[in-house]
């Protein structure tokens, strides 16, 4: 990446190294894999020397210098096992020592400690110290979920550089000095930060302990495994820590490109959805009314002869499936298959925004930029987001932004916990989303603010688009969303002036009133002021959910097969699958709960949450109602098979997140007794039809999906390795590793938008980005 | 109650700084004088006056010993504690006072007129031992000089040394400024005298300890 540095050498224990300058010493031993005891220092936070651990000897030094500190300099010469830095270490640690209770075998960090194992490697065999030690009553809970042992605390400042520096929120702070130091919370501040549980991750001692996990196991008895969050759109790297089948905690399995090593509460604590004791066990089969426990035979022979039975008399149109947002790509896949070439209709679709299909294959609707090159903008727009409770640790990735000097636009119809740090925001009414992007895109057209060569190729199709647009001017349409229009006017000035800016919207906001052409007004307004193609520049969707992406990507959609190929262009696949696929556009999510289907086949999800009393009559007139839960939702009370699923947890599979990042997720404990995992119970139901599916595992129909999915051609388990891939990447290529190439750079560029996004003409002024059937 | 008047001396003092955080002190002194001692209220003023967040202003309260986030008495007499003030008999000062006082260092007399403290170095070592009353200075101290004071703080009423020692404690750049009650002071008067009768004998004591 970047250019070509000098690097510098330096000696280190008589080995060399070299190191881009500015590296850190530690830094640079940790290359050749030599250990500096720390605990102030944390990769990713400036440094700051305050404990006295990492004591090494630079030549030409009087005194021991701190390696979190100090810099490498050309030929510089260190010792970290002179007899200097091991008197040191043991100076620091006696005094550390001097307070610390030392009630290990008690406290929760025990077995992990950092004192504990610097102490063994590095401190002195006794004290000298034999007065009173400090004592407190203990330990204080600092919030609702993360509890204090103050005489554990070294004093690090960790927990509070955290709070301060990277969460940006009120939180931990260092109270009082000297001996007397201690961390607290100010009483009108209080911690309630979702970004709270990093502070127990990262301190080095037993100080920050989660209530959660307080007395519940000694670590060494933990299963440990590494896999990925589900519980929203980013996708954060954890690893999972089960015992006897119970998650106990998740601990961040940094991923710089995605959380840098940060996990939200909700990712670390939310252990309800798997280890609830309210999760269902056992198929479900309505008898007589009532739902009653059945085997799985029972229920699978059921649902297969109940959809045959549907299909015959009604014919395959009247059967319809809603896929879910949360499973497994390689379910999501399975679903769709099973729909289109098991049942034969194309009614296949899930809860999900307003995102219509391109006019020619193309791109869908997804953020062309990454999480990481928010750091690169210059600008970043959020239109009717909530960052900070959908999305957390983009939330946290757009702090840091700030902290670099991006300025941030948080435009949305509540007040955000951003707005504090954001350069400006703008109000409006509830589910104007759509009304305010428009008059962004309003006044760029009209003043005219656009620039750049995507613009000027286009130059005929700007000005019908500015005609088309002339009757709602920014004024219009502020009024109309109840904003402040000189605002907007502001605001798209400096998108159109910015270095980088990034246009970020809500999956959900489509969904508004004004939310149908949200997605599309958003793009061209990126594309028209050249804010794409580049890292720190771009548009798109915030994604609901863990999979969300994913499952577009897969094709639960009825107008597009999986990786967005047309109807049309289903032979390939037909073939390869050895069926006819139906050739007519399927039944949309709204059609398929307005009466539309005699048979409704749920898999994760949860239609009658949604509903609208004429939707849930609807769903209760059903012929058949199949369910895939793993709770009695209200979907599922209203089932006549409920089939009980796992948690992601308890799987194997791939999820993609809302900046194209295909990643591996693991099976961390085993399944709950009595129930199956999603890819099961879909081959279970296929076979019960007679399909034949001999897929054995889910690597078997990624395998399947690396062949037949176009933007996930010559994907694989290994080829994903640890961080996962951001697609697109390129067909059956890989490098030495297995990992795809990814085509051209991981932002999506002008390249990639003219040929996929746009559907270049030949030779004539190429088309700005439409929506299938949009006018104008 | 931090009034606008307030509210616009803190925004006064941060206009004055390059970067606005850097007037957390000076304006934390000033909401400390305005309300005796710094309130949640008086902390909310200060951050967001200096667009900082609460927390980060109670960490630095906490961090100085010269602000204080409890009432205190009207008078605040803090004895100095440290090495030469030590080695010069402070703590025969200090005893003196609590017993004088009825109160523990620490503690704030039950009339509300009388704080007691111990300090850390006041920069006033060159006449050890030394003490603080609101503020002011008072240096090379004996128990009976501590005593003409407070003789004088306790029949002048606290007005009178509060408001000499009050008044000058802001400067206008909002900073407490230290300085010696002048010579026509009567306090200052009675407290030198003692000091002169003194000071020799109590060198010589310290001397031979
Ligand atoms: S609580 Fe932990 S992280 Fe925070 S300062 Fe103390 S030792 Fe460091
Ligand atoms: S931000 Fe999302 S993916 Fe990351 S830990 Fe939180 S819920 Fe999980
Ligand atoms: S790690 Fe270097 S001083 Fe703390
Ligand atoms: S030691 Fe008392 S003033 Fe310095």
């Amino acid at each position: 990446m970047g250019e070509q540095q000098e690097l510098v050498t330096i000696t280190i224990d008589g080995r060399e190294v070299s190191v881009p300058p500015g590296t850190l010493l530690w830094e640079a031993a940790r290359q050749l894999d030599i250990e500096i005891p720390i605990y102030c220092y944390h990769p990713k936070m400036d440094p700051l020397g305050a404990c006295r651990m990492c004591f090494v000897e630079v030549k030409g030094m009087p005194k021991p210098m701190t390696a979190c500190t100090t810099t490498v300099t050309p030929n510089m010469v260190v010792s970290t096992d002179s007899p200097m830095v091991k008197k040191s270490r043991r100076g620091t640690l006696e005094f550390l020592l001097i307070n610390h209770p030392l009630d290990c075998p008690i406290c929760d960090k025990g077995g992990e400690c950092d004192l504990q194992d610097f102490t063994l490697r590095h401190g002195p065999g006794g004290t000298r110290f034999d007065l009173y030690k400090r004592h407190y009553v203990k330990p204080i809970a600092v919030s609702d979920r993360v509890l204090l042992d103050r005489e554990r605390c070294i004093a690090c400042q960790r927990c509070v550089r955290f709070c301060q520096d990277v969460a940006m929120e009120n939180g931990l702070v260092m109270m009082e000095r000297g001996f007397k130091t201690e961390v607290g919370v100010e009483e009108d501040a209080p911690f309630d930060s979702i970004f709270s549980g990093n502070v127990v991750e990262m301190c080095p001692v037993g100080a920050l302990t989660a209530k959660s996990y307080r007395f519940v196991t000694r670590p060494w008895e933990l299963k440990r495994t590494a896999s990925v969050c589900g519980q929203c759109s980013v996708g954060c790297n954890v690893l999972v820590d089960v015992r006897v089948n119970k998650v106990l905690r998740q601990y961040s399995r940094t991923n710089d490109s995605i959380d840098e090593g940060f996990l939200c509460d909700r990712g670390r604590w939310n252990t309800e959805l798997v280890n609830s004791p309210q999760r269902l066990r056992t198929p479900l089969i309505r008898r007589n009314g009532a739902l009653e426990p059945a085997t799985w035979e029972e229920a699978l022979q059921l649902v297969a002869q109940r959809l045959r039975a549907v299909a015959s008399t009604h014919g395959a149109s009247a059967i319809g499936g809603i896929g879910s947002t949360h499973t497994t790509n390689e379910e999501a896949y399975l679903f769709q298959k099973l729909l289109r070439a098991g049942l034969g209709t194309n009614n296949v679709d899930h809860f999900h925004g307003r995102f219509p299909a391109m006019e020619r294959n193309g791109l869908p609707w997804v953020w062309t930029d990454s999480i990481a090159g928010l750091e690169k903008a210059s600008h970043i727009v959020l239109l009717g987001t909530d960052t900070y409770n959908r999305q957390p640790i983009v939330d946290l990735r757009i702090r840091r932004a700030i902290r670099k000097g991006t300025r941030v636009y948080v435009v949305t119809p509540e007040p955000s916990r951003l707005d504090r740090l954001a350069a400006g925001t703008i109000r409006y009414n509830e589910g104007q989303t759509g009304a305010v992007s428009r008059a962004l895109l309003s006044a760029v057209l009209s003043e005219p603010l656009t620039r750049g060569d995507f613009a000027t190729k286009r130059a005929a199709s700007v000005a019908a688009l500015r005609d088309s647009l002339a009757h709602t001017n920014t004024e219009a349409l502020a009024a109309f969303a109840g904003a402040d229009a000189t605002a907007l006017r502001a605001l798209a000035r400096e998108i159109a002036q910015a270095d980088g800016a990034v246009l970020l919207y809500d999956e959900m906001a489509t969904r508004e009133s004004t939310g149908e052409t949200l997605a599309q007004d958003v793009l061209q307004l990126a594309l028209l002021t050249d804010n794409f193609g580049r890292p720190g520049a771009g548009t798109g969707p915030l994604m609901e959910d863990n999979n969300s992406l994913g499952a577009r990507d897969m094709g639960l959609l009825p107008d597009q097969l999986p990786g967005y190929r047309m109807l049309a262009d289903g032979a390939a696949l037909a073939q390869a699958w050895g069926m006819t696929l139906p050739d007519t556009a399927g039944m949309d999510y709204d059609a398929m709960l307005a009466g539309g289907v005699r048979a409704l086949y749920v898999m994760g999800a949860d239609p009658a949450r949604h509903a609208t009393p004429e939707q849930l009559a609807q769903l209760e007139a059903l012929d058949l109602l199949v369910v895939q839960e793993l709770f009695l939702t209200e979907t599922a009370k209203r089932a006549t098979v409920v089939l009980p699923a796992v948690a992601y947890m308890e799987k194997d599979g791939t999820f993609t997140n809302t900046e194209r990042a295909v990643q591996v997720v693991r099976r961390a404990m085993q399944e709950l007794p009595g129930a199956r995992a999603d890819w099961q119970i879909l081959i279970g139901v296929a076979n019960a039809l007679g399909l034949g599916w001999r897929y054995g595992s889910p690597l078997e129909v990624l395998a399947e999906i690396g062949r037949l999915v176009p933007l996930y051609a010559g994907i694989s388990r290994r080829g994903l390795g640890a961080e996962g891939v951001r697609w697109p990447f390129s067909a059956g290529e890989s490098d030495a590793t297995g990992k795809p190439t990814l085509v051209g750079s991981p932002h999506l560029t002008w390249t990639m938008v003219e040929h996929g996004v746009t559907g270049n003409g030949d030779g004539a002024e190429p088309a700005l980005p439409r929506a299938h059937g949009e006018q104008g | 109650m931090i009034g606008e008047e307030v509210q616009v001396r803190l925004r006064e003092i941060v206009s004055r700084y390059p970067s606005a955080r850097s007037a957390m002190l000076p304006c934390l002194h000033l909401v400390q004088e305005e309300q005796g001692y710094i309130t949640p209220e008086g902390i909310i003023a200060v951050a967001e006056a200096i667009g900082a967040k609460p927390d980060e202003v109670e960490s630095v309260v906490t961090f100085y010993s010269m602000y204080t986030e409890e009432p205190k008495g009207r008078c605040v007499i803090k004895v100095c504690t440290s090495i030469a003030c030590y080695l010069r008999g402070c703590d025969d000062v200090l005893a003196h006072l609590e017993q004088r006082l009825g109160i523990r260092k620490g503690e704030t007399s039950s009339d509300g007129r009388f704080t007691l403290e111990a300090a850390e170095c006041l920069a006033a070592c060159g006449m050890a031992p030394a003490m603080q009353v609101n503020g002011r200075f008072f240096e090379n101290v004996t128990t009976e000089s501590a005593d003409t004071l407070v003789d004088y703080l306790v029949s002048a009423g606290d007005t009178a040394a509060l408001t000499s020692a009050w008044q000058p404690v802001s400067d206008g750049r909002g900073m407490a400024t230290v300085s010696r009650l002048d010579a026509a002071n009567p306090a200052v008067e009675a407290v030198e005298a003692a000091d002169t009768a003194d000071t020799t004998a109590q060198q010589n004591g310290a001397h031979e300890r």
